[in-house]
């Protein structure tokens, strides 16, 4: 059985090398992301979370950033994913309701 | 296809209804600090308002009267000044104009000038770089931002723009400090205004006389005529594609979540805008435009949009104009979780045109919610005003604040704002999500939002012109920071808000932010070459603040295991430039350090210094606000500079102000131990030439004036630490403490760097809470030296 999740990185993003992995297996690896600050996102992404899998870890090689993210046995099915303190930091928020942007 | 006028129809496009005369309503509270309070004139007027034009009615306060009176009179809005020269016909030639000459009155208060001082009745100091000038009169109506600005044109530019915060000085007056200033620095050489607003419900009878002081300028004074109750003007046109809903104004009472203070009315986007401080009229023009496209075809690229724009938009042009175009869609390409966009970031004009999109995210009610119709009807109105003010180059009120992760630049130092009611934060954001939001939302701006909108230079805000996101703030900062260290720079002032007169200090820590153990010099963070600190105020230029001593030691090396960091408070109110923050209002603080041979760029943070709260404390400034307090300050101290300590000593009087225990501790320590002063010697001197005679004389210690002094801080121990700057505690604590217990340190051990004991020193000295203790003892294991 398989999860959708929509993971989507929101603020912060300039320009950044960000790669997602589950419990070790490639989501994405995405080049020059930048958040569209009208909108407060820079990109979003579907994936399928296998049964069993339980941390999403998101990184910034260039940034010296990762962070772990526990997914439990029911992922969220939507998660935002924003840089934080001048890019020191990663910021999650989850939630079972599609995310917003204006 | 040919686009179509829209009939009118329910809830979508249509000329808005007339703007509904405001109601009463009590005034305005202070809301999460963010709202300022409306300031009543208790000499305002009621009168017959027929003469008042739909814009007065839409920016008046809505304050209760207790009986249906006409509408009390505003003030604000916007005063012309024009230098013209008459030419009397048929002679050809021109004619000079005649040299400015002093008013023969008394000279007007302000800072920087004699009494004696002339005023002059044009600004002799700029006469030739400007012809015109606007200024915006911001002090009752709805909303007050208490501040006045103008802008200087000469016959094709505009020569400079400046901003001054004003309050009430007396009836009918407002004075205050001119804080920003933009152009050439010339054609704005003062700091000071005085502003008298006259006249009555004739609009033709106001104006305003403002005396412009201060700057090392020649003062003069300049009678403004009343323009128009509005700051700027505006003209939005709406298009509606014709699968999708417009919402262009909604019933303020549909939904039951608001707050008891929202009038009953229909609110319109042009009504929002207008109580933002703008005339709104529409370009005309709004049509339908019909679609035979179905499925995912029917979906919006920002290209596709840009370019309906350019084909649909009966104002097209590539130049900047006050002019918006609004388009209603059903959805964006990227699906339904995007309700609306400001598309216009494509091109050289920026921000000409937004979209809503009707059946994104915003058409879906909460599961339960008492009225769901009206619940989209106020998402849908609110999604339209917020992509408007991205047009105006509003920001999100989590974007406002500069940072090296955001492409552009606040115009001015700027906080985020994550809990405001404002148009431009989303209500699930908030703390309590979207039924708080909404259940405190007036439908309206923050003050920095109105501020900038009424003030801030046009460029920033009109459409077409300054880039997106380029100064709604800040220097653009692409630096690349050492990412093995992080200096973070932070302050215990609460709100990072100083009292008047105290210099104020920053805690700074350099931490090893790598997974290795890192060998760093101990140097202390204040005084090092490699230290680059930025004073970046909002009225005027930024500086670079410049340490009063530097320490040359032998390289001391310092260990810093992953996490830990190394200390120091910095005082950067006074430096080598003076006072850099004498003047009340904010300023952003930035500082780069050289570390390993590359830079590491720390945070950046807000500090507000306030403006005076007595007149004891404007009266002591001016003998504060000298180089020689400022370095005695920073150096803890002097036994031998009297003018300085008579200063200091009046200081102390000022107990509710926290300049008085920083005045205690630095009179104090100099008589923690034996003080060596050179001496002349006496008679001995007397006998000889130069130098004959002058000898080190050692003053002992004087523990019982110490104790006195301490006296003044012992009800607020912690806030003189704090003041002090926690690293410079640290640093004093065991001679004050030598001094206390009467152990009068000696010589080198007076200054002995022992980590271990200055915790023990500094909690003995004064009785600081254990939150501070503890943070002491951190700080203690890294001083840097």
């Amino acid at each position: 059985m398989t999860h959708r999740i929509n993971i989507a990185l929101e603020e912060g993003f300039l320009g950044d090398h960000v790669r997602i992995e589950v419990d070790g297996r490639l989501l994405a690896d995405l080049d020059g992301v930048s958040t569209r600050v009208q909108i407060g996102l820079a990109r979003s992404v579907e994936a399928e979370i296998r049964d069993g899998e339980r941390t999403l870890m998101v990184a910034l090689p260039a940034r010296h950033l990762a962070k772990d993210i526990p997914l439990g046995s029911e992922p969220p099915p939507y998660v935002g994913i924003s840089l934080v303190d001048g890019g020191q930091g990663i910021a999650v928020r989850t939630g079972d309701a599609p995310m917003g942007y204006a | 296809m040919t686009p179509t006028k829209d009939p009118t129809s329910a809830g979508t496009i249509s000329d808005p209804k007339p703007a509904t005369k405001a109601k009463s309503r009590p005034a305005e509270e202070a809301r999460d600090g963010l709202f300022s309070q409306a300031e009543p004139d208790p000499h305002m007027l009621t009168a017959f308002v027929g003469d008042q034009d739909e814009q007065s009615a839409d920016i008046l306060p809505l304050t209760p009267l207790p009986f249906p009176l006409p509408l009390p009179i505003t003030r604000s809005g916007k005063y012309v000044f024009s230098r013209g020269i008459v030419l009397p016909q048929p002679i050809p030639i021109p004619i000079p104009r005649p040299i400015p000459f002093p008013f023969p009155e008394p000279p007007i208060g302000g800072p920087g000038r004699a009494d004696a001082e002339p005023v002059y009745d044009d600004d002799i100091n700029s006469i030739t770089l400007y012809q015109r000038e606007e200024v915006q009169v911001d002090i009752d109506g709805r909303y007050p931002q208490m501040a006045i600005s103008g802008t200087r044109s000469g016959f094709l530019t505009i020569a400079a723009h400046w901003v001054a915060s004003v309050r009430r000085t007396a009836p009918d007056t407002y004075e205050g400090p001119i804080w920003y200033k933009d152009g050439a620095p010339n054609a704005v050489a003062h700091t000071h205004i005085k502003a008298v607003v006259t006249g009555g419900f004739l609009p033709s009878t106001r104006q305003v006389q403002i005396t412009f002081t201060g700057g090392g300028a020649a003062a003069f004074t300049r009678t403004y005529a009343f323009n128009s109750s509005a700051h700027r003007s505006v003209e939005f046109e709406y298009d509606r594609v014709s699968d999708a809903v417009a919402v262009t104004s909604i019933a303020t009472h549909a939904h039951p979540n608001r707050p008891a203070t929202v009038a009953s009315e229909n609110l319109t986007l042009e009504t929002v805008y207008r109580r933002a401080g703008f005339s709104v009229s529409k370009s005309g023009g709004d049509t339908v435009i019909p679609t035979n496209v179905s499925g995912p075809d029917s979906l919006w690229t920002d290209q596709e949009m840009h370019d309906a724009m350019q084909g649909h938009w009966s104002r097209f042009a590539n130049k900047p104009q006050w002019s918006l175009w609004v388009l209603f869609a059903r959805l964006h390409a990227q699906g339904t979780n995007l309700g609306g966009i400001m598309f216009d970031d494509i091109g050289p004009n920026h921000r000409q045109g937004t979209a809503i999109f009707s059946d994104a995210f915003i058409s879906n009610p909460p599961a339960g919610d008492p009225a769901p119709a009206a619940w989209v009807a106020r998402m849908r109105f609110w999604t339209a005003v917020h992509e408007m003010g991205h047009a105006f180059n509003l920001a999100h009120s989590w974007q406002k604040a500069a940072s090296p992760n955001l492409p552009g630049n606040p115009w001015i130092p700027l906080a985020n704002e994550l809990e405001a009611r404002s148009f431009m934060n989303y209500p699930y954001f908030v703390s309590g999500g979207e039924t708080a939001f909404f259940a405190n939302f007036d439908y309206r701006f923050s003050n920095q939002e109105l501020l900038f909108m009424r003030h801030a230079p046009s460029r920033f805000v009109q459409m077409g012109n300054e880039a997106w996101f380029s100064n709604h703030g800040f220097q653009e900062a692409a630096q690349h920071s050492n990412p093995d260290y992080e200096l973070r720079l932070s302050v215990t002032a609460p709100g990072g808000r100083f009292a008047y007169l105290v210099p104020p200090v920053i805690e700074a820590a350099l931490y090893n932010r790598s997974t290795r153990q890192k060998i760093v010099s101990g140097e202390r963070l204040a005084g090092r070459k490699g230290l680059t600190l930025i004073i970046n105020p909002e009225r005027g230029e930024p500086r670079q603040w410049l340490p009063h001593v530097r320490h040359c030691a032998e390289d001391m090396e310092r260990v810093l295991k992953p996490g830990e960091a190394l200390y120091d408070s910095i005082m950067i109110g006074t430096g080598r430039n003076g006072w850099d923050m004498a003047d009340p209002g904010r300023y952003c603080i930035q500082a780069v350090l050289d570390v390993d041979g590359g830079p590491v760029y720390s945070n950046q943070i807000l500090v507000t210094v306030e403006p005076p709260a007595t007149r004891e404390e404007e009266r002591l400034s001016a003998d504060i606000f000298t180089p020689e307090v400022g370095q005695v300050l920073a150096i803890n101290g002097s036994r031998t500079m009297d003018g300085v300590n008579k200063v200091l000593g009046n200081a102390l009087e000022l107990r509710q102000n926290p300049i008085s225990a920083l005045a205690a501790a630095t009179l104090a320590t100099p008589l923690s131990y034996t003080f060596k002063v050179l001496g002349d010697g006496g008679s001995e001197a007397d006998a000889g030439g130069a130098g004959a005679g002058r000898q080190i004389e050692g003053y002992g210690a004087d523990p019982q004036a110490v104790r006195h002094l301490l006296s003044h801080a012992l009800d607020r121990p912690d806030d003189l630490v704090n003041t002090m700057g926690q690293t410079r505690y640290l640093r004093d604590a065991p001679l004050l403490a030598g001094a206390l217990t009467q152990d009068v340190p000696e010589g080198i051990e007076a200054f002995e760097a022992v980590a271990d004991r200055r915790p023990q020193a500094a909690a003995s000295v004064l009785p600081i809470s254990d939150t501070l203790q503890a943070q002491l003892r951190e700080k203690a294991a890294g001083l840097s030296e």
